[in-house]
């Protein structure tokens, strides 16, 4: 069918293009990426494209739309030195700013929230935004990390208008609480640069570009600072402007690949653009030649798929959080698992013993006859260091990071998902709200870096005695007289701490914590509620 | 010294146990936290990569704190976590912190069986991740014992496993065994397995009558639960 269409011959695509480009790609393309496409459009609509700067995309990905309201600020280490890297607007009102070390932004404003810097969370939201941009055009191009370009000249006629596309992509982007700016041009470069220094530009045709770039401050092409500078002290300050200089001296002075850029975004050449393509997901099947009911046999088998994801993962550099396994038997319902290894431990004889300890304690009803594994999402695989032979005897922290994900996942597999769990604080004075259970994998619940009242209590000795937490605490406090005898009765030793708090959220608690000892030895941790008028005791610790 | 002592000592006639024996390992040594503790254990303190039972029946008369001063001084030494297994109650990490715990690197780990939390801590033990494991189990063999020694001995970790009194019955072969005898006026330990050492009573580990006096001042009469 495609053979019988005339071959068009594609506007973009030149021969002896030069290859290098400037762009900041984030992450590995993947193997194929024939951008040009609608080849089947009877008269191809101009292309046209549509720029989105997301500004505050780093705050955004960090801190939820709730949080937003008071100064709050992403903090990064660069060397030994914590600084900020994005803020809240209200941080801003009280005049902290971007790159300020982490102590003048405290002396500024001494409450304000603090997040710890992920690139991870940023590659994350991006790709969300991205696949959200998918609905409006097949081609979307991630140009900059906070640039998003999206080719409109087919879609303006479907989404009915221009006007109508924006403002539905606006609405879709505004929702998930991202401020952002748009412009744009029939070039892909000029999009970007107008979307970045005058917002809401619509420019429609190349001939109109001129006009449109002659005020683009070169600050927004994103050129190294020593080149703005050194063209700042030429009087050059503004596309116009450098569009004026002579191409044969701009080229010798600032480097060919400077003026091919200005080429591009003029739409004097071409310039080819990858778009972004979403994972493939990854699924594979073995048919058995005979059923197997033997558990050890099928992981055996099992490890031939293994081998295959393996491969298809490394090729795309890419790795596995979680795989599921389908074991399908005739006249019976397929039994599932799902294996999570850490990102860190991508090996297959890992996965082999994961998949092994796994299904020890599962009932197979009917021998299997297909195994099916598949991978929905995959993430961009994480390099690991080797250890430097000087270091001595102490593991990397990388390697250190691989043994602990290959200790969770092991007890998972054996112990359950929910088995293993890490220790949060939390600023929170009631006893049973200032600590919380999370995933070991997860990161400090709200990530206050501050503030916790613990901290300043370290150490028994220097902390006032009063305020000394039992290490086991109960779940739910329990009445005295469940845990002792009747004639038991405790000594208070210290007291009382009053503990009145919660009134705001519904869990309000009115108590006096005494610390007491029983006569078997024991140390609890006992109070009461203020407003009972014939008062018992609950035990709510045990002094460890 | 006598002369004829030392005579047999450079003979390598004789054998001293408690000092010489294991000259220059002294760092291999952990110190308690706890002056009257150490100065029971030989060379002053836990012995290091290798297990340890502590006996009680009871929760609260001291257990952790016995354990507390040298997890943190682990922690402090090197990466790793402190892994707990199959607790009785919830570890509570306000507390942890207070005892100079860093509570990022601790893991809960819930198991119910014996041989889950036997299991659990030979894993932890050879992932060589954990700097200490902390078991909680009623009945062990002493093959199992025998082989979380060795599991601790390999990775360099340290191995604690908490026991009911009545396992002071079984063999095991940790290098320290202690039971916990609470009192009212702190709780005293009893080692009664010392490898290196001599077995002994100590009357309390930590004292509190200074530490935890009475209240003089009871909050009224209705200070006494009925």
């Amino acid at each position: 069918m495609a053979a019988s269409r005339p071959v068009r011959r594609l506007p973009t695509v030149q021969a002896g293009e030069p290859l290098p480009l400037p762009f900041e790609v984030l992450e590995p393309a993947p193997p194929e990426t024939v951008q040009p496409m609608l080849p089947n459009a009877r008269a191809a609509a101009p292309r046209r494209w549509l720029a989105v700067s997301l500004p505050e995309l780093i705050m955004e990905s960090h801190i939820d739309p709730a949080q937003r309201g008071v100064a709050a600020a992403v903090i990064v280490q660069d060397g030994g030195q914590l600084s900020v890297r994005a803020l809240t607007s209200a941080a801003a009102e009280q005049g902290i700013a971007d790159g300020m070390t982490l102590a003048a932004a405290m002396a500024l404003s001494p409450d304000l929230r603090l997040y710890t810097f992920f690139p991870e969370r940023v590659v994350q939201c991006r790709d969300e935004l991205l696949q959200v941009a998918l609905r409006f055009t097949p081609t979307v191009v991630c140009h900059r990390a906070d640039v998003l370009l999206l080719e409109i000249g087919a879609s303006r006629r479907l989404f009915g208008g221009f006007d109508r596309l924006l403002a539905l992509l606006t609405h879709e982007l505004q929702r998930r609480g991202h401020a952002l700016t748009t412009a744009m041009a029939p070039t892909p470069r000029a999009a970007a640069w107008l979307a970045l220094s005058q917002p809401g530009a619509a420019v429609d045709t190349v001939a109109q570009l001129d006009a449109a770039l002659r005020d683009v401050s070169l600050s927004a092409l994103g050129w190294p600072d020593e080149l703005l500078r050194r063209l700042a002290a030429m009087g050059v300050r503004s596309l116009g402007e450098c569009r004026r200089l002579p191409r044969a001296g701009f080229a010798k002075r600032f480097g060919p690949t400077r003026l091919l850029e200005l080429d591009r975004a003029y739409g004097q050449t071409a310039d080819p653009q990858q778009s972004y393509q979403p994972d493939e997901p990854f699924v594979a099947r073995l048919e058995l030649t005979t059923e197997i009911a033997d558990k050890t046999r099928l992981a055996g088998m099992a490890a031939v798929l293994l081998e295959r994801l393996a491969r298809f993962a490394r090729r795309r550099q890419r790795c596995v959080r979680a795989m599921q396994f389908t074991f399908y038997a005739i006249d019976a319902p397929a039994t599932v698992r799902v294996l999570r290894p850490g990102v860190l431990a991508q090996e297959v004889g890992h996965w082999q013993r994961l998949l092994a300890l796994d299904l020890e304690p599962v009932d197979f009803r009917a021998p299997t006859i297909l195994i099916e594994l598949t991978v929905g999402a995959f993430e961009p695989l994480r390099a690991r260091n080797g250890v430097l032979a000087l270091a001595g005897d102490r593991p990397s922290e990388d390697v250190q990071a691989a043994a602990t994900q290959l200790l969770l996942s092991r007890l998972r597999a054996r112990l359950g998902r929910e088995s293993v769990k890490a220790l949060r604080l939390h600023a929170d004075h009631r006893p049973e709200r200032a600590m919380q259970l999370s995933e070991p994998e997860s990161v400090s619940a709200d990530s206050c870096v501050g503030l916790s009242p613990w901290r300043e209590l370290v150490l028994p000795g220097s902390a006032p005695l009063i305020l000394q937490r039992p290490l086991w605490l109960l779940h739910e406090p329990k009445p005295f007289t469940e845990l002792f005898s009747a004639t038991t009765k405790p000594v208070l030793c210290h007291g009382p701490e009053r503990i009145e708090t919660g009134w705001w959220d519904g869990a309000e608690v009115q108590r006096d914590y005494y610390m007491a000892r029983v006569v078997d030895g024991r140390r609890i941790w006992v109070f009461r509620e203020r407003a009972d008028t014939a008062p018992r005791w609950f035990v709510h610790g045990f002094f460890g | 010294m006598q002369p004829t002592l030392e005579k047999l000592l450079q003979q390598r006639a004789l054998w001293r146990c408690r000092r010489d024996s294991l000259d220059g390992q002294a760092a291999t040594f952990l110190s308690t936290g706890y002056s009257a503790l150490d100065a029971a254990l030989p060379h002053g303190g836990w012995p290091r990569d290798t297990l340890i039972e502590v006996l009680s029946d009871t929760v609260g008369v001291g257990e952790l704190r016995l354990l507390m001063p040298a997890l943190a001084a682990l922690l402090a030494e090197r990466d790793g976590y402190i892994v707990w297994v199959g607790s009785p109650y919830q570890a509570y990490a306000p507390a942890l912190l207070q005892w100079g715990i860093d509570v990022d690197r601790v893991l809960l780990v819930n198991a119910s069986t014996a041989s889950d939390v036997v299991w659990a801590c030979g894993e932890a033990l050879s992932s060589g991740s954990a700097v200490a494991v902390m078991g909680w189990v009623d009945a062990l063999d002493i093959t199992a014992t025998r082989r979380l020694k060795l599991a601790a001995a390999d990775n360099r970790s340290l191995a604690v496993l908490l026991r009911p009194l009545a396992a002071r019955a079984q063999s095991s072969a940790a290098n320290v065994r202690l039971a916990m005898v609470p009192g009212s006026d702190g709780t005293g330990v009893d080692l009664f397995k010392v490898t290196g050492g001599r077995p002994q009573r100590i009357p309390a580990f930590e004292s509190f009558s200074a530490f935890w006096p009475p209240l003089t001042n009871q909050p009224g009469a209705a200070a006494s639960p009925d």
